[in-house]
């Protein structure tokens, strides 16, 4: 058995050499720095837009279909009723809706779903580059799930 | 004097709740105390969590549930938009301290995230009291775990295994507290993959995050430094809950009067835990968020039972 190893004489900003084969540096490499950007702005982003809509939505502007004060009627229904009772749409249709406030809201939502898509767009552009076919090959596939998982292509009828 | 405000804000805590409980029963309520109660107790949540180290989701939903009117389904919707907020507001920083290691989040994120669409698809398609008694004996593991599981600083590993070693997986960071830059890398990757599907379909279907499974299997398992094993926890929920959310919010599973007021509470929350933490005693407020474990997990199996 062998310990993580502290690195002696070394500094925060050295480089390590490797203990097998693995990356021993505790520089961030840059596709993870641009990725972090990245979560950093589009997070934000997103919090924002979702605060924003949300005190559109409470403030009864934007015609909303269910109005936040009937919201009780319908909050304690399983989603399958609540879909029933207000015509609620499923999958993407709630984009045709987003004139009225309680669907406006759900763009700072799915914006926030997109974030992590975004990233590995920009993943997939560097292992690209740099001809890392297993990470390419990962990050490829995270893609699609996260895009068939967003697509809507999964449904589950009623309970 | 932390220790007096912590009391304060779990006796706040518990008056909401008790006020919310007694407001259930009550339909005059005006409409606005839910979403404002909402705000109240994920803020309190927020902060416990950050102090005793979980994610906010596995106390969010299981308390929410227990003490709120919404149908589990909203609940576990917003419960996977509160990690996935605050997975997305922390892992930047975690990431750029090199905390988090993209290149061991990325294969365990595919797996998790893969998975834990079946975990959605079958919390959705499971009737409200069973999942209140999986969610009830889920929870109450969870605090048992907690209270046997002893996290390892820095842990003792073999050999990395042959597929650790050729997706290059390791790193280091530098240990403020000892003034040196520590070196790291993973064994039995194979296994924590195996776990790690586990662990999607549970987050996926109880819409509680997986901070709590992915952190031990993290270190104890694969041997990550504990650093690494929550930065890199963290960063992973970005992409695990993504999945799953993604399926609720398609379903209709995503009210914005509830999810919205929660991921702004457990955010703010979380970053005043995160300030008050350079001066709590970790350890008691560990006790105290077990002892909150056990009663929302048993609220929540007598609830699904029909004893509640």
């Amino acid at each position: 058995m062998s310990s993580q190893t502290p690195v002696q004489g070394s500094n925060s900003k050295s480089t390590i050499l490797n203990q097998s084969n693995a990356q021993m540096s505790t520089e961030v490499s840059p596709e993870q720095n641009k990725y972090a950007s990245i979560l950093l702005v589009c997070s934000w982003a997103g919090i924002i837009v979702m605060v924003v809509t949300f005190l559109l939505y409470i403030a009864g502007l934007f015609n909303p279909i269910v109005k936040p004060s009937d919201m009780p009627l319908y909050w304690g229904m399983s989603v399958h009723e609540y879909a029933k009772a207000t015509s609620a749409p499923s999958g993407w249709d709630w984009l045709s809706m987003i004139n009225h406030a309680d669907y406006l809201n759900l763009i700072g939502l799915a914006f926030l779903g997109i974030v992590s898509i975004i990233g590995y767009i920009s993943l997939f552009f560097n292992y690209l580059t740099k001809k890392d076919m297993p990470y390419l090959t990962m990050v490829t596939l995270e893609i699609i799930v996260i895009a068939s998982a967003a697509s809507g292509i999964f449904n589950i009828s009623g309970h | 004097m932390i220790e007096n405000l912590f009391t304060h804000a779990s006796t706040l805590f518990t008056t909401t709740n008790l006020a919310v409980a007694q407001a259930t029963g009550s339909p005059g309520v005006p409409w606005w105390v839910w979403p404002l109660a909402l705000l109240v107790s994920t803020f309190l949540i927020g902060i416990v969590a950050a102090l005793a180290g979980v994610g906010g989701s596995v106390l969010y939903v299981p308390l929410v549930s227990s003490f709120f009117p919404f149908h589990m389904d909203f609940i576990r919707g917003s419960g996977l938009f509160v990690a996935l907020a605050c997975s997305l507001s922390s892992a930047p920083k975690l990431l750029k301290s090199n905390f988090a290691s993209l290149r061991l989040v990325i294969p365990l994120a595919l797996l998790a995230s893969t998975s834990s669409i079946a975990g959605a698809l079958l919390g959705l398609s499971l009737p409200q009291s069973i999942l209140k008694i999986l969610l009830g004996l889920l929870i109450t593991s969870i605090a048992v775990l907690f209270i046997f599981s002893k996290n390892s600083e820095i842990p003792k590993i073999g050999h990395p295994d042959a597929l650790a070693r050729y997706l290059n997986i390791g790193g280091a960071y530098f240990e403020s507290s000892s003034g040196k830059d520590v070196s790291w890398t993973v064994w039995r990757l194979p296994q924590g993959l195996i776990l790690f599907c586990c662990i999607g379909i549970i987050a996926g279907m109880f819409g509680i995050g997986a901070g709590w499974a992915n952190v031990p299997v993290l270190n104890l398992l694969l041997g990550a430094p504990l650093k690494i094993a929550v930065g890199t926890s963290m960063s992973l929920l970005a992409i695990t809950d993504t999945s799953a959310a993604w399926i609720y919010l398609n379903q209709g599973a995503v009210l914005p009067i509830i999810t919205v007021p929660s991921v702004l509470g457990i955010m703010a929350g979380s970053r005043v835990g995160v300030k008050l933490l350079r001066t709590a005693k970790p350890k008691s407020i560990r006790y105290i968020v077990i002892l909150m474990l056990l009663f929302a997990g048993l609220k929540s199996l007598l609830d699904g039972l029909g004893w509640g």
